[in-house]
């Protein structure tokens, strides 16, 4: 099967059959299409296997590169599209805390979220986290520390029913405190 | 129209008769089962050159060729796609024989277009054609759900996008072919509805000296040629794959002998346990029904040149009856060891018109025409007819 590369709309990405589908409006070809008629493209790669699946789905209205056989019977959709002016590395840099070492642009692997979620490794590091839109993170650093800060008032751990939970005045133990030298 | 000759001919460029005698030109047009669009070529001699001065034949003017005999006759329209001049015969200026190209009408009747259509595939074809033509053939097929034609024109989506998954079960297991002929007929039918029609024109071989020669179903000459063995070698064992639900893998596994008509044989000799092909048909991952019967088709689509491997050119009268899809009868007669002309089991018998070419020149008319078919009827006593397929 010959497969050609083509420049899409991600139309639609509720999967009524919930199978990881999305619906491209493939630009200029399906240009005249109606919405209900566009194809369901699938991934073209995924991990899936029978005990193992992801998803991942790209946003709609986003521009996405997507592979059709050339009878246009088969839609096989690849991560976003790539534009050189939307690939701004300040604006990951500008999230990450102080607590995280080594934040130059070729040691970071990350996610930048819709919402402004940030989700990182170091790999020079080791650092991994994710990092809030407050600006509330939690980080393992390369020794296995957990650094936590949280932005807003409320914190809460649970630990086998136990429970450890901050306000912004207070400090609430819910359990046995025991306190060793 | 103008009778000359006995013969019907007549040309109209963009609708006005071409008022010039049919000696100073010559024409020959072609069709086919195997392209969608006849073609032909037309030969002009504008020795002092106005013919050209006045643009006659600029590329993308209409051309209307009528041919054939009073009471039986074709038409076909033609845009020029191509023209020139390549030798000046005119010793006071410019002028020659023009050399024009002609491609059938509908090929630049139609624009590209983006639409999806949500039906079986006859039904398209009879929504998105909206030419004339003299007569619409169309063989339902069973394939429905979703085609889409990707910004380019109608028949690109016809022949790219749809002919190659065409099925049904009436077809017996044998390739669809669209193709438009000399007499601007539309087709979209299999090789066995060609095969089924019962108006089979009867030709028998004559050798010309005699006076029979000059009746419609003369053929002068017979020329047998078969497919190159290279050339159909990837068609004798084949094995077409794809993956079900289950991501299990689906073989289906054919050999050219599978293909052949009526427990005849297939006039070649090859070994068949050796594997010779391996097609991807599309995966069923869905379990759709839809997707069953197009790679139904898709199997009968690689293997389409095998239906046309024994061939045949005929030279004969012309014969305008005769277009591209036409069921023919052939009868050759064979000198046998006692003398007596018999009709030859090897080469007599019924073929598919592949091809045809109807030629006009100032010393006449006459036909050649293609046919074939993949499987034949001999005695076992013939040399190699143990071995055939």
């Amino acid at each position: 099967m010959n497969l050609n590369l083509y420049l899409a709309q991600v139309n639609n990405i509720n999967d009524p059959d919930k199978k990881g589908r999305i619906r491209v409006k493939i630009i200029p070809h399906l240009q005249e299409v109606a919405d209900t008629d566009l194809p369901w493209a699938v991934p073209f790669s995924s991990s899936l296997s029978s005990s193992q699946m992801e998803n991942d789905l790209p946003l709609v209205n986003t521009m996405i590169r997507v592979l059709v056989d050339n009878k246009w019977k088969r839609f096989y959709y690849l991560p976003n599209a790539y534009f050189y002016e939307l690939f701004n590395f300040d604006n990951v840099s500008d999230k990450l805390p102080n607590d995280v070492s080594n934040k130059e642009y070729q040691y970071l692997s990350f996610k930048l979220y819709k919402d402004g979620g940030l989700e990182f490794h170091n790999n020079n590091s080791g650092d991994h986290g994710f990092i809030h839109k407050s600006g509330s993170y939690s980080i393992f650093d390369n020794d296995g520390n957990i650094k936590v800060d949280t932005k807003t008032s409320d914190m809460s751990i649970k630990c086998n029913g136990n429970t450890i939970e901050s306000s912004s005045t207070s400090l609430i133990i819910n359990g046995n405190l025991e306190i060793l030298q | 129209m103008s009778t000359y000759s006995n013969y019907e001919i007549a040309v109209k460029i963009d609708d006005k008769a071409l008022d010039y005698p049919p000696t100073n030109y010559t024409f020959t047009l072609q069709d086919s089962i195997h392209t969608l669009y006849p073609t032909a070529s037309f030969y002009f001699d504008d020795v002092g050159g106005l013919f050209n001065e006045f643009l006659t034949f600029i590329n993308g003017t209409k051309m209307e060729i009528t041919l054939g005999l009073p009471d039986d006759f074709i038409v076909c329209p033609y845009i020029i796609i191509k023209n020139s001049i390549p030798d000046q015969a005119s010793t006071n200026g410019f002028g020659g024989v023009t050399n024009v190209s002609l491609v059938h009408e509908y090929m630049y009747e139609q624009s590209k277009k983006s639409r999806a259509f949500k039906d079986e595939i006859t039904n398209i074809i009879k929504r998105i054609v909206k030419y004339s033509f003299k007569k619409m053939t169309l063989e339902t097929t069973v394939n429905k759900g979703i085609w889409y034609q990707p910004f380019i024109y109608d028949t690109e989506f016809i022949i790219n996008n749809m002919l190659p998954f065409a099925y049904s079960s009436t077809a017996k297991n044998t390739p669809y072919y669209c193709f438009i002929n000399s007499n601007n007929e539309f087709n979209f039918v299999s090789y066995q509805h060609m095969f089924n029609n019962s108006n089979i024109m009867e030709l028998k071989l004559v050798p010309s000296a005699i006076t029979q020669s000059v009746g419609l179903d003369s053929v002068y000459s017979v020329f047998p040629i078969q497919s190159s063995i290279s050339d159909i070698r990837s068609f004798l064992n084949t094995t077409q794959y794809s993956f079900d639900k289950n991501n299990a893998l689906k073989i289906i596994e054919t050999e050219i002998s599978d293909y052949r008509g009526n427990n005849n044989k297939i006039p070649i000799r090859a070994d068949l346990d050796n594997k010779t092909s391996i097609n991807e048909l599309y995966s069923n991952d869905c379990n759709d029904e839809n997707i069953e019967n197009n790679n139904k088709g898709l199997t009968l689509d690689y293997m389409r040149n095998i239906f046309t491997l024994d061939k045949v050119i005929l030279v004969c009268n012309l014969n305008v009856k005769i277009v591209s899809g036409t069921k023919i009868k052939l009868g050759v007669p064979i000198a046998t060891d006692n003398q007596k002309m018999e009709s030859s089991l090897r080469y007599s018998g019924e073929y598919i018109v592949e091809r045809s070419y109807h030629s006009w020149t100032s010393f006449g008319a006459n036909s050649i025409i293609i046919a074939s078919r993949n499987n034949i009827t001999v005695p076992s006593t013939y040399l190699n007819s143990g071995v055939l397929l």
